[in-house]
């Protein structure tokens, strides 16, 4: 038992390689097969995940100390060998992806998976990625996790037809090979100023560098920052993700919200790590507020210009990067844990909000000439609102209100209030916990704006965080009418349970969070406090360095 | 670089197959500059590619087994190699410029 | 405890009401019934404790870390109000179970009701101010829904879009505002908040608050400017106007004044804004609403105006202006329900709510007229009822605060020139629906209505008149307690009494009473009864609303077409500019410097073939457009220096590697040119246009820049002394404890063995998406035969005649067998070469 708690760490990355390597050699015809060993491999890596945060929490001192475990890939010691660094962060983001995994992959095996596609191996491959990338302590084991990422990403956009698809596929790709050449680049000038890329011991050189040498060292950071910010998604290296996520089938792009919130992470462990003193800011400098806010604003201004609800929620996922972004350059160290928060519910909402548009979808009028034109016209001509389009008369203003409704078939029903729960959850309004994230970070941000220095900025982003809360309300309010109380022919979908229970999953889970705020945001300030006094974490990842020097008795 | 000794059995012969072959490749790519036609441009690269590397291969095969003490002869495969496909490459390259120019004629 | 429950059990109901059957009338209106009696009875249970004084206090921590609780605090005047909701709540139940059709889908109506309930208990006994603003939200939310209950109706979508965009819009102001609020005070608790008035008086974020709670308060209760939403929102059924546009929702923003009143008030800001916001409000309403053509137009234009007399009396700074403010709350709520529950009977029985149309239905339905009439006489101020003394206490006021703050005459003016207005509208109303001759072309035949409908209305109107008729019995009591519970030890006496002598207030109702009927005889004289509101009619805010909307969308969509732009070239342009810009600001502060270590001394042959193949790139970018062939060739020609590269510093196997990948990579490329489309002859037209010229000279600047910044970075980082102990530690263990001689074979393999392996799976993870594309590929049916260049071979011998022929025929044959023969030699050699490995 102890040799498999030893190896945990590495098993988020190994067992969905395993799985979807294993699935290969299943031939297409066997979808049975394949969803069980998917579905037992993401089960798997919940519980895995599920155990890493226990492990990481101040409820099992005795196996990890203080709270960080390292894993020594080959055994070679720390700054030699690559490491996986499993702390509450890392632990908290590995969970949070295999759990949209997981409601991705129950609802893909509804429908979605038809034989011939290689979907499940690269959902795995994809989980593989983003296990990897959270889980590692090297920068450029960092970029081939991205790489692996990536490739995954590739090969599930590109599902489908349509030239639509294709094109923002190939877009998609393109702008990721410049990103990942961006990061070569930020990895390579790092190594060669500092010349170590494991991340502990990069901050310890990284302390000890001559001012001319550390304007070197942050340029390099610099650029990895920006390709951080491509992955992120922050305007204006994002003008592809409307569109990739848009045309995307749904629960891809339910994954795919993941993605974004690699890059922020990114941002965060390696800013984090880069300097003790400006938190995550010290990556980008103070231009990270203002590529926040930017992204912020032209989330907004998308989310008001869409017209179909795919392109909505990409646009808020847009804009909560950017609110994010912007907190985390405001470089204050109590917004980390709000941020979190808001990572966490923007991720699961999201997913939740992706899979809903491939239901809606199908709400659709089947012969409405204006919803097959506008479906898939990429070029986004706003006509005239919805119902007046349909030609409902107006009734008589005076007259009365002798009407009587229209019953609602439960599928639409549920359809309509996991609608509802979900603009609550985006759009931050109460009573839903993306009130209580954006509660959380404002009232930090308000709090702490005159000991840090920064009161314009943080009333400039009160205001925007609420203007976008509120611009997110009227836009779909707009598109949910259109969608559910239009009044034309509409087909009542068919909901298959595995469909729609994901969906009621994943808001579920935003609800528990919202309502044990107490304890998660407890969680959430440890995670924080242990990122932003990063000694305990060089510390431990060093420790074994120390030792191999003593048992070989010599100085490296 | 580091210092190597050859003995002189082995040097002498290197660096005059070198210096011919290496004149060979500069010949025949002043021949591909500067021949006025396709077809007739194709023949002087083939002295580079056939002689020439036959000419380096042979003084790398000499050197090698000076410096091992025993004979290396692997790069004849080399040779071989390059025997068997430069021809091929060479008529393939011929057949697009016969179409090239019917479709000159043609226009 | 209990109050938990009072909260809870509402939003309870309103689960349990979602979950039964569509057409169980019955049972839903049993279930509302149940529970909203409920309330009322908890409520009425904890009169004891509070009537003592005593704040009855629940709470339960939700976020302390963040000051946020779930806390309920019921004074003397949460009661008052929590009594008013769930009293209201109840008749509005029986109400509407005779109201709506047997076709409506009863269980979305009662549910949303009973959450709207729920959330205006929580607003009112809600005792954190945070808190309060979620349950303000949820109130804009279950209105929404509720005004959007015939969705299918267009102007029942408009007006609860209007209603959700303004409302949703002040509460964040209000967010705003208690989240500053509690940062002065640094709690949001409303116990400290509302002991530390003085200080958030005088601090400099005064003004600022002010105007976020106004502007939260003023939206919620449809206050000039923002009253526009309230006649839209009258789109919603009877039943939810009678609840929540006239005795709760609206009532909420005012009720946070109130309670803010110890807090906020007693400033010159306070009296200007509320006193002018309510004044014209107060005005405003009353004139549009003597000319509204549709009988809920007309309510809801008076409950503006009242709302306005209500705001208007607590921008007044004095005590006894808040007692007279709260008093007409519930003066109002009480009349102003049971008017809409009357102009619902109406429309109910005729079918019609039109004024033109209504005529002389007192004889088909006395009982409703008779209801209905004292009601509006409520509404107008007549003597004995209890719409007249607030009203007195109203004219009152406005004496005392005009001489106190200078508008000696024009507060009482106006406040008599509303009642003249009121009395105006009141009359009308009843006059036009009730009076005259029986109408005929109504569309259905008037009857009295059911009991279950007119015993709402009849219950309230019964309490207008006792409220008015014994007002220090029956109602005295209970607001004392409210206004003790507000201003504390400071309340000031005051007497509800039914007469209180010939005093100036008497004189200006009488004025108003007369006047205003004089107004109306006036207007039926001159035949202007009908006509639309003179001024304002022009200014629609329906018109505005949806102009503004489609404004919005296509302003928005233009902006989001110029910031995401699809063109790829854009993308990438601003992805690069921006690695600029930030590689180039730390430059700004310190400079850059070369290290020292000493260059070593140039190699021209190494230099040459840099320049080679530096040629062979730039060469490769710029005929990348338009001559794909020749691109690919100097492509390869770069990578070729690459490899020389390797091989010259000693590692043979990254360029053994990189040849390979090379081949692969133009082989590829290559066949991939096969099905791409022929370049088209137009395209050469664009070269030479200035704007393309320009593009051209700015991508070619960046890029040189670029290249010129990377080139100075590695310069710099190479020139400074190896810092790292990696190499060192690589080459000690490379032999002992990896077993390879190669050192950088080794690196790949063991030390950094796990960025191999990720590497290797993207290689599988692109041939599997490769493989997959490829089987769903299938290319224009033109481009599968024999290339054109090969059809001729085809005539002349030289090519097989069908694809699968084994052998070329002609001079073909002879390369084919040969390669045939030599390819599986070549991969023997390959398996050799690959197998000693790091070796």
């Amino acid at each position: 038992m102890s040799g498999l708690l030893h190896h945990l760490p590495v098993m988020p990355i190994v067992v969905p390689l395993l799985a979807g390597a294993l699935m290969l050699f299943l031939s297409e015809a066997r979808r049975a097969a394949r969803a069980t060993i998917a579905l037992t491999s993401m089960v798997v890596q919940l519980a895995v995940g599920g155990a890493l945060l226990y492990l990481a929490s101040d409820a099992a001192p005795h196996v990890w100390s203080e709270g960080i475990g390292v894993y020594r890939i080959g055994n070679w010691p720390s700054p030699f060998g690559i490491v996986l660094v499993v702390d509450r962060l890392s632990a908290l983001m590995v969970t949070l992806g295999a759990s949209l995994g997981f409601c991705v992959l129950v609802y893909t095996i509804a429908r979605w998976d038809r034989p011939g596609q290689p979907f499940h191996s690269l959902l795995q491959f994809l989980m593989m990625g983003l296990n990897g990338a959270f889980l590692t302590g090297d920068l450029f084991n960092l970029f081939v996790f991205f790489e692996v990422l990536l490739a995954a990403s590739y090969g599930l956009v590109l599902r489908g037809t349509g030239a639509t698809r294709v094109k923002e596929g190939l877009h998609y790709i393109v702008v990721n090979l410049v990103a990942s050449f961006m990061f070569l680049i930020g990895v390579s000038m790092v190594y060669g100023i500092a010349g170590t890329l494991n991340m502990a011991e990069l901050t310890g050189r990284v302390a000890a560098l001559s001012p001319a040498d550390r304007a070197l060292f942050d340029v390099g950071g610099a650029i990895l920052g920006i390709a951080f910010l491509v992955k992120a998604g922050s305007w204006p290296l994002n003008l592809w993700l409307p569109g990739t996520y848009s045309v995307a089938l749904a629960p891809i792009a339910a994954s795919f919200a993941m993605l974004t919130k690699v890059g922020v992470y990114a941002v965060l462990r390696v800013g984090t790590l880069m300097s003790h003193d400006q938190a995550a800011a010290s990556l980008l400098g103070p231009a990270l507020f203002y590529i926040g806010l930017a992204t912020l604003v032209a989330g907004t201004i998308g989310m008001l210009s869409a017209l179909h609800l795919a392109r909505l929620v990409s646009h808020s996922l847009i804009v909560s990067t950017g609110i994010m972004l912007a907190a985390l350059g405001l470089g204050i160290e109590s917004l980390t844990p709000p941020v979190l928060f808001y990572l966490i519910v923007s991720v699961l909402t999201s997913g939740a909000f992706f899979l809903l548009t491939g239901m809606t979808e199908r709400t659709r009028a089947r012969d409405s000439a204006i919803a097959t034109a506008m479906h898939d016209e990429p070029r986004e001509t706003p006509a005239l609102p919805y119902y007046v389009a349909f030609g409902v008369r107006e009734p008589d203003p005076y007259g009365t209100d002798e009407e009587v409704g229209v019953a609602i078939p439960a599928a639409m029903a549920f359809l309509g209030l996991m609608f509802v729960c979900c603009v609550l959850l985006v759009t931050g309004l109460p009573p839903l916990p993306g009130f209580v994230a954006k509660f959380t970070l404002l009232s930090t941000a308000i709090g702490e704006a005159a000991a840090a220095g920064m009161t314009k900025p943080v009333w400039v982003l009160t205001a925007a965080v609420l203007a976008t809360g509120l611009a997110g309300a009227i836009a779909l309010t707009r598109i949910g009418m259109s969608l559910f109380w239009t009044v034309t022919e509409r087909t009542t979908p068919r909901l298959h349970v595995l469909e729609a229970a994901p969906v009621a999953l994943l808001v579920l889970v935003c609800l528990t969070l919202g309502a044990a705020a107490g304890p998660v945001m407890g969680y959430l300030e440890s995670t924080a406090r242990s990122l932003h006094d990063p000694q305990t974490y060089i510390r431990t990842v060093l420790a074994a360095e120390a030792q191999l020097a003593e048992a070989h008795g010599a100085s490296p | 670089m580091t210092e190597i000794e050859l003995p002189l059995w082995a040097s002498v012969p290197a660096t005059l197959l070198l210096i011919f072959g290496g004149l060979l490749t500069v010949i025949g790519s002043l021949g591909l500059l500067r021949l006025p036609d396709f077809y007739s441009r194709m023949h002087p690269p083939t002295m580079g590619t056939t002689l020439g590397a036959g000419c380096v291969l042979i003084a790398s095969m000499i050197v090698s087994s000076a410096l091992m003490h025993r004979p290396v002869v692997h790069e004849l495969l080399i040779t071989l190699f390059v025997v068997m496909t430069a021809p091929v490459t060479a008529m393939l390259l011929i057949r697009a410029a016969i179409h090239r120019g019917r479709l000159r004629n043609r226009k | 405890m209990l109050l938990t429950l009072i909260v809870l059990l509402p939003f309870l109901g309103s689960v349990c009401a979602a979950l039964l059957p569509a057409n169980a009338r019955n049972a839903e209106s049993w279930l509302s019934g149940v529970v909203t009696v409920a309330c009322m009875a908890l409520v009425a249970s904890l009169y004891p404790q509070v009537a003592d004084g005593e704040v009855v206090r629940a709470i339960i921590p939700w976020l302390p870390q963040y000051g946020l609780t779930f806390y309920l605090r019921m004074d003397g005047y949460a009661w008052l109000f929590a009594m008013l909701v769930s009293l209201m709540g109840a008749l509005v139940v029986l109400y509407a179970r005779y109201y709506m059709s047997p076709e409506d889908p009863v269980p979305r109506f009662f549910s949303f009701l009973l959450a709207f309930m729920g959330a205006m208990l929580g607003i009112v006994l809600s005792g954190n101010l945070i808190q309060l603003v979620v349950f303000w939200e949820l109130t804009s939310l279950t209105s929404f829904m509720l005004i959007a209950y015939w969705y299918h109706r267009p102007d029942a979508r408009r007006g609860a879009r209007m209603a959700m965009t303004v409302t949703v819009a002040g509460g964040l102001c209000l967010l705003l505002g208690a989240l500053m609020l509690g940062e002065i005070v640094g709690s949001y608790d409303l116990d400290e908040v509302l002991a530390a008035g003085n200080g958030i008086r005088e601090h400099p974020w005064y003004t600022p608050v002010l105007v976020l709670v106004l502007l939260g308060a003023l939206t919620k209760s449809a206050q000039f400017p923002f009253h526009f939403w309230l006649p839209h929102a009258m789109a919603a059924p009877t039943p939810v106007s009678a609840y929540l546009h006239s005795a709760a929702m609206v009532k909420a923003g005012v009720f946070l004044l109130a309670r803010l009143w110890p807090v906020l008030a007693g400033t010159d800001e306070w009296f200007w804004i509320v006193c002018s916001a309510g004044a014209s409000t107060l005005l405003l309403g009353a004139f549009c609403a003597t000319f509204q053509r549709d009988m809920k137009g007309v309510l809801a234009y008076s409950t503006i105006s009242h709302l306005g007399l209500i705001t208007l009396l607590l921008g007044m700074n004095t005590p006894l202006a808040l007692v007279a403010a709260v008093f007409h709350m519930m003066n109002h709520a009480t009349f102003k329900a049971s008017l809409f529950m009357a102009t619902g009977i109406v429309d109910h029985e005729t079918g019609t709510r039109d004024l033109k149309k209504l005529c002389g239905l007192r004889y088909r339905m006395p009982v409703t007229a008779t209801v209905a009439i004292v009601a509006a006489s409520a509404m107008a101020g007549v003597p004995l009822l209890n719409g007249f003394l607030s009203k007195e206490m109203f004219f009152e006021e406005s004496i005392i605060a005009g001489s106190e703050s200078g508008l000696r005459f024009t507060l009482p003016a106006v406040a008599t020139l509303a009642g003249v207005f009121s009395v105006a509208y009141s009359v009308r109303f009843i006059h036009q629906v009730f009076f005259g001759p029986p109408a005929e072309d109504l569309p259905r035949r008037p009857q009295e209505p059911t009991r279950g409908m007119i015993v709402p209305s009849a219950l309230l109107v019964a309490a207008c008149l006792l409220v008015g008729i014994l007002p220090s019995r029956t109602v005295g009591p209970l607001l004392e307690t409210s206004m003790r519970s507000i201003l504390g030890p400071d309340l000031p006496a005051y007497r509800l009494a039914v007469w209180h002598g010939f005093t100036v207030p008497f004189y200006m109702s009488l004025v108003a009473l007369t006047g205003g009927v004089a107004l109306y005889v006036l207007l039926c004289f001159r035949k202007k009864t009908m006509v639309p509101t003179p001024l304002l009619s022009r200014l629609d805010a329906k018109r505005a609303f949806d102009v503004i909307n489609v404004a919005i969308v296509r302003g928005a969509g233009r902006l989001a077409r110029f910031l995401f732009s699809r063109r790829l070239q854009t993308q990438l342009l601003l992805i690069v500019l921006l690695a600029l810009g930030v590689a180039v600001l730390p430059f700004l502060v310190t400079e850059w410097t070369r290290g020292d270590m000493p260059l070593t001394p140039p190699d021209p042959l190494f230099a040459l073939l840099w320049i080679v193949g530096a040629a062979c790139a730039i060469g490769a970018a710029l005929q990348a457009k338009f001559h794909r062939l020749a691109a690919l060739i100097m492509l390869g020609g770069a990578g070729l220096v690459t490899c020389l590269t390797f091989a010259w510093f000693s590692a043979p196997d990254l360029a053994l590697t990189q040849i390979a990948v090379e081949v692969v990579t133009i082989v590829l490329f290559l066949l991939g040119l096969r099905w791409l489309p022929r370049r088209l002859a137009f395209d050469t037209v664009d070269r030479q246009t200035l704007r393309a010229r320009a593009r051209r000279t700015r991508d070619a600047i960046i890029a040189v820049t670029s290249g010129i910044g990377i080139a100075a970075l590695s310069f710099a980082a190479l020139t400074r002394p190896r810092q790292s102990r990696l190499a060192a530690f690589f080459f000690d263990r490379s032999v002992e404890e990896a077993g390879g001689r190669n050192v950088v074979n080794v690196i790949l393999v063991d030390f950094r063995g796990f960025d191999t392996l990720g590497e290797i799976t993207v290689v599988g993870i692109v041939a599997l998406i490769v493989y997959a594309l490829l089987r769903r590929f299938r290319p224009a049916p033109e481009s599968i035969g024999v290339p054109r260049a090969q059809r001729d071979d085809v005539l002349q011998g030289a090519l097989p005649e069908r694809l699968d022929d084994p052998l070329p025929r002609g001079y073909m044959k002879i390369p084919a067998v040969l390669l045939a023969l030599a390819l599986p030699l070549v991969r023997v050699c390959l398996f050799c070469l690959l197998l000693p490995g790091p070796r």
